[in-house]
């Protein structure tokens, strides 16, 4: 877990934790899909997937949707539409 | 199905733009190594898998290569941003600008479109997995040649991301190619010739074996 709050973080190191998250997610599950007995890599996507889902809605709450599912704050939709795109520099 | 996750894999945040550069990583998102024909090739192999933890395997590698042809597409989108069409011509940009601009297009490094004559889809699991094998070293050959033809260290730092990832993919489908090897040894009626049947289309006939005990 970060020191910082996840309500004050900057955008950028908030995706950062996002990104490391997913990464960890997808890493491992090539790894379970060709040894779908190891336990320990079981419990760590699971772990990976639980932070994945707190920093993706801490996210989403302060700078808008990163999937569908999170369309839904006062910003409506442009939440999903309106914010930059991940080629845009800014948005990385 | 598929759903859209609103960020890259991993961050593209290039400072320099380089038109040159551009054109020589175009490669990887439509060339004979690159990311679209990587994609295609898993997604549109697996459904031939015998055994549903290759299926799984084709399916989330495919999905990964799917991310990385964005992120290509962000590194050719970032690097040719802001340049003059003149500053393009400089850079070597002259013929891929005048058919199109700097829109992103799959093609190799000498401008030929994309082909799905790149890639197999052979529906013998066997065949499948050895391609696969095979092109995860040509990719990373490929990102090794480009590394060695650019000094730019933000695009240096994701095209290693992208060749380490290639390694990782190659890993897994070594495995995915024992559990297939073990699968015939196992289940096969010709235990001698461990190419008499094709593990896919012959799939009913490798269930249909008497099972012997496992040495």
């Amino acid at each position: 877990m970060p020191e910082q709050s996840l309500d004050t973080m900057e955008r950028d190191d908030l995706l950062r934790l996002v990104q490391q998250c997913s990464f960890m997610m997808q890493d491992l599950a090539l790894y379970l899909d060709t040894h779908p007995t190891d336990k320990e890599a079981l419990s760590r996507f699971m772990m990976h997937r639980d932070m994945y889902q707190q920093y993706a809605d801490a996210y989403a709450a302060r700078f808008g949707a990163l999937c569908k599912k999170q369309v839904g704050g006062a910003e409506g939709w442009a939440a999903w539409s309106n914010t930059p795109f991940p080629w845009e520099k800014e948005a990385n | 199905m598929f759903q859209y996750e609103k960020f890259l894999q991993y961050p593209v945040k290039i400072a320099q733009p380089n038109a040159r550069l551009a054109k020589m990583i175009s490669t990887q998102l439509g060339g004979p190594n690159g990311e679209l024909g990587a994609s295609m090739r898993y997604l549109n192999q697996r459904y031939a898998m015998p055994l549903r933890e290759l299926s799984a395997t084709l399916t989330d590698i495919g999905t990964e290569e799917l991310s990385h042809m964005e992120m290509i597409a962000s590194i050719m989108t970032q690097l040719t941003k802001g340049l003059s069409a003149a500053q393009l011509e400089e850079q070597g940009f002259a013929d891929y600008f005048v058919d199109h601009t700097t829109g992103v297009y799959p093609a190799n490094a000498s401008g030929v479109p994309f082909s799905a004559e790149t890639f197999q889809s052979l529906g013998d699991a066997l065949a499948d997995l050895n391609e696969d094998l095979a092109a995860e070293q040509k990719a990373r050959t490929t990102y090794d040649n480009i590394l060695r033809l650019n000094d730019d260290p933000d695009v240096r730092d994701i095209i290693r991301f992208l060749r380490e990832r290639e390694i990782v993919h190659y890993q897994r489908f070594g495995e995915a190619l024992r559990i297939l090897q073990d699968h015939i040894s196992r289940n096969s009626p010709y235990p001698d010739d461990p190419y008499a049947l094709n593990p896919s289309f012959d799939a009913a006939e490798m269930q249909r074996a008497p099972r012997r005990r496992r040495r």
